[in-house]
């Protein structure tokens, strides 16, 4: 029992909970406590930490029951607590919000470990997202993957300097021939080192193997035509 | 006019140096010429003065007047007054009197300088003077009311001369008219104000006049005392040819021994001042005086041959001069009595009718009264009776013109004082009233102030409870937009947390009942919910900036097949703009890129950011098909998005024309102005 991975599962729908525990089932032996309350979840998290950590929150981020007397009233929020209270817990989100913008909000401002959504999920992709989890690395899931990445196209298609370093990568052979073809709106040139700078950025934002898949990439995300 | 000439040649000096040298030579000759033109006139008017007392031709002073007047200097104009306004007395001449009185008022009336008004009433007094010399029924009261004016001022300038001189002439006056009373009275003032000058010319005149007023009313001692004083001051005068003032001081002394009946003095007297050497010559009214004095008390003495000789030596003597003296009618009177006494009735009646004739003319009351006494007694019967009855009726007459003309004189000082005090009190009233003016004046231009500045207190005030107004408005309505957002947030978490939650649930059981077709079109309607619900829901822009949320959004919507671009939303700060503007624009953004990808089939929809200092504008331009305006009622959308923007003092319009895209023009004041 002392070496089993300890797990918190908070959100307001006991279907939901009990959805989670079953693929948790078949997925390993854990020990897992529920709530459906964030502030108890808090408080489990804290009073726990010393004696027996939970190593993973599942947590969702609407709740319904939140009354007067609540004081941590959403997943935000408490996932904000957690981080601000310095408490070493793994972060799984487990909602239905897929809209960009409240995906870019939690995603850049509390960086979750991982991201599920509950319609889309089973056993085998939250057992995929613990082992990310654990390996300290983010898993999210496709669809939200996805939504990143364009968000990321379209950011690099108000981009201008970007735009002109996509448009001319394919017509040279060389990086080094881009320097002053790239010029800022005032005219002024680029320098090569802020070029290679640009397109290290570009490749990771999407997810680009290398500057050919990135002109591939840009192109399927209609970045460029 | 010399400082704009300076100005404007230093402006020229800045403008061109080189010229400086030019200019400074221009400024110095205009100079130069002004007073050579001042000194012109001045020499001019003294020609004028010389010529107007050589030839007394009446237009001079005019001339002179023009000439001063042109100088525009006071003093030299003033001068020009007087000078020409006093020779113009000594001729007589009225007219010019006149118009130096009035120059002079002229002079007054602009300046205020007292000295000018005392001057003014001097000449007037002065012209009186001369109306009254030529025409005896004019009352020499004019003229000695001014005086007193004059003088009167002058004592309040403490002008103690001035005051001196009028005292002087009005004591002379006040001799004529036999007050002398008053004389004395004028006198005796005028040797107070002029004592401690340590004067001696006017002082002098002053104790000699005394001795004169002395001398009629009987007070022969202290007349001669008077008369030593006069000498005494007399010497003391420089330039003065003692031995004449002598003559002078011999024949008063003779004259007041005479007046004792102290006939043997005062024929002493006379002799010595006849024996004053080439007296004839030198001072004829003096020595005529002193013979006849000499003659009279020779006369008086019993010396008939003697006093005979004297008088028709005196009768030739004034006889040479071309107008009537009282001198020649003393000498016609006194052969009369002289021939009347010695029983030549017809040389006797002769120098008498003589005497009554020229008395007559000069208007010689005594010598009239005693010609006439005498005639009477010369002449026998009717006629006798007839001279006796008009010398009876002149005695009377003259006695009562002589108490009138004391009570006149009387009257004329009283009045004057009085007339001071009123003018005082009319003074104090007219400063009072001047006074109540000017406040009255103040209070209503403190008032018109008071009014203003509270017109301006009002308008600043309306003004800025009309702002404040517009600003708690505008204020209330971007809460009001709050607060709808908070709803639809709170309806979008019900949505999916209530509604999405129980669909779930539902879609789990009939999954479990192995009902596909029916679970299947829950999912779809699930879906639904859940979308709405994200329509519905935003985030705060605290959280998420204004950018972010922009690209979030254009990410939900963006496809290789539908681009949409961005312009310019870098160049707003746009921490700065209210949420309620951030939050009305979002939505219309996504109402406009959700018309363009469903309704418009555009494959590019760019979105224009600009702001100005006061306003933030989005213009939203597709190449959809778009819609004629003029038929297509607004979908609710549109309707939506306009309302919106309205209810914040935005202003909303669209354009589109079909197969030419739609154009959604916005515009937001930051403050709601």
């Amino acid at each position: 029992m002392g070496n089993k991975t300890r797990i918190l599962i908070v959100d307001d729908h006991q279907l939901v909970i009990q959805g989670i525990l079953h693929a948790l089932k078949e997925v390993g032996d854990f020990d897992v406590v529920t709530t459906t309350n964030c502030d108890q979840a808090f408080e489990l998290i804290k009073t726990n930490q010393n004696t027996k950590p939970f190593q993973v929150l599942f947590a969702d981020l609407s709740f319904d029951n939140v009354t007067e007397e609540t004081n941590i009233a959403c997943g935000e929020d408490l996932i904000k607590a957690i981080k601000e209270n310095g408490l070493d817990i793994k972060i799984c989100v487990i909602t239905g919000h897929t809209e960009t913008n409240k995906v870019y909000s939690i995603i850049s401002n509390l960086k979750p470990n991982a991201y599920l959504l509950k319609s889309k999920c089973n056993a085998l992709e939250i057992s995929f997202a613990l082992q990310k989890m654990f390996k300290n690395e983010y898993y999210y899931t496709h669809e939200i993957h996805q939504k990143l990445m364009r968000r990321n196209g379209v950011q690099i298609q108000m981009d201008a300097m970007a735009i002109q370093i996509l448009k001319e990568l394919p017509n040279h052979t060389k990086i080094s021939n881009l320097e002053g073809i790239i010029v800022k709106h005032d005219g002024t040139k680029i320098k090569l080192r802020s070029i290679e700078a640009k397109l290290a950025n570009l490749r990771i934002d999407l997810n680009a193997k290398n500057n050919i898949d990135l002109i591939l990439r840009a192109k399927e995300l209609g970045i460029i035509d | 006019m010399i400082i704009s000439k300076i100005r404007h040649r230093i402006r020229c000096f800045i403008v061109n140096k080189n010229f400086l040298l030019f200019y400074l030579l221009c400024l110095g000759f205009s100079v130069s010429s002004q007073t050579k033109e001042l000194n012109r006139n001045v020499d001019s008017i003294k020609i004028l003065l010389k010529e107007y007392k050589k030839t007394k031709e009446s237009h001079l002073p005019a001339k002179a007047f023009l000439l001063a007047e042109k100088t525009k200097i006071d003093s030299v104009m003033k001068k020009t007054y007087f000078d020409f306004g006093l020779e113009s007395f000594f001729y007589k001449d009225l007219s010019n009197l006149t118009l130096t009185k009035n120059s002079l008022q002229k002079v007054y009336n602009r300046t205020r300088d007292s000295v000018v008004l005392a001057k003014t009433y001097y000449f007037q007094a002065l012209f009186f003077k001369v109306l009254n010399s030529k025409d005896n029924l004019a009352k020499s009261d004019s003229s000695f009311y001014y005086l007193s004016k004059s003088k009167n001022i002058s004592v309040q300038l403490k002008d103690s001369l001035e005051a001196t001189r009028r005292l002087l002439s009005m004591a002379a006056m006040q001799y004529k008219e036999r007050d002398y009373i008053g004389s004395e009275n004028s006198i005796i003032e005028g040797l107070r104000f002029v004592e401690p000058l340590n004067e001696v010319f006017f002082t002098g005149l002053l104790y000699e006049r005394l001795g004169n007023v002395l001398f009629i009313r009987g007070r022969q001692k202290e007349a001669r005392k008077n008369y030593l004083k006069f000498f005494e001051l007399q010497k003391r005068i420089p330039n003065v040819k003692i031995k004449y003032e002598q003559a002078r001081l011999y024949n008063h002394l003779a004259k007041s021994y005479e007046g004792e009946k102290n006939y043997i003095k005062g024929l002493e007297y006379f002799k010595k001042c006849l024996a004053i050497d080439s007296l004839k010559f030198n001072s004829l009214y003096r020595y005529e005086v002193a013979l006849g004095g000499f003659s009279y008390n020779n006369f008086m003495l019993g010396n008939k041959g003697i006093a005979l000789k004297g008088y028709l030596e005196l009768l030739k003597s004034k006889q040479s001069r071309s107008y009537i003296s009282q001198g020649l009618v003393v000498a016609h009177s006194l052969l009369g009595e002289i021939y009347a006494s010695n029983h030549q009735i017809k040389k006797a009646i002769f120098h008498t009718k003589k005497g009554l004739k020229l008395a007559k003319k000069i208007n010689f009351s005594e010598r009239i009264q005693e010609n006439l006494f005498r005639l009477s007694k010369l002449v026998k019967g009717e006629k006798g009776r007839k001279h006796l009855e008009a010398h009876l009726i002149l005695t009377d007459s003259l006695f009562i013109r002589e108490r009138e003309q004391q009570n006149q004189f009387a009257k004329v000082r009283y009045e004057t004082e009085k007339k001071d005090i009123e003018n005082a009190s009319l003074k104090e009233e007219n400063l009072r009233k001047q006074l109540e003016l000017e406040t009255q004046r103040q209070q209503k231009t403190i008032g018109w102030l008071l009014a203003g500045v509270g017109f301006l207190v009002i308008v600043i005030g309306t003004s800025i409870v009309f702002t404040r107004r517009k600003k708690l408005i505008f204020k209330a309505k971007m809460q009001q937009v709050e607060v709808r957002e908070k709803e639809r947030q709170q309806i979008a978490k019900s949505l999916h947390d209530e509604v999405a939650g129980d669909l779930i649930t539902l879609h789990l059981k009939l999954t479990k009942q192995e009902q596909i077709a029916a679970a299947e079109s829950l999912e779809v309607i699930k879906e639904n919910v859940r979308n709405l619900s994200h329509k519905l829901s935003s985030e705060s822009f605290e959280k998420v900036s204004f950018k972010d949320q922009i690209i979030n959004l254009i990410s939900d919507y963006f496809e290789v097949n539908f681009k949409i671009k961005v312009q310019g939303i870098e160049t707003i700060n746009w921490r700065r703009i209210n949420d309620s503007i951030k939050r009305t624009l979002f939505l219309a953004i996504r109402e406009g890129i959700q018309n363009s990808k469903k309704h418009g089939e555009a494959t590019v929809i760019s979105l224009n950011f600009s702001e100005s200092k006061k306003a933030v504008f989005l213009i939203v331009s597709d190449n959809g098909k778009g819609f004629p305006i003029a038929l297509k009622k607004a979908g609710i959308g549109l309707k939506n998005m306009q309302e919106r923007v309205e209810e914040i003092n935005g202003v909303f319009s669209i354009e589109s024309e079909v197969q030419k895209g739609t154009i959604i023009n916005i515009e937001i004041s930051k403050s709601g102005q």
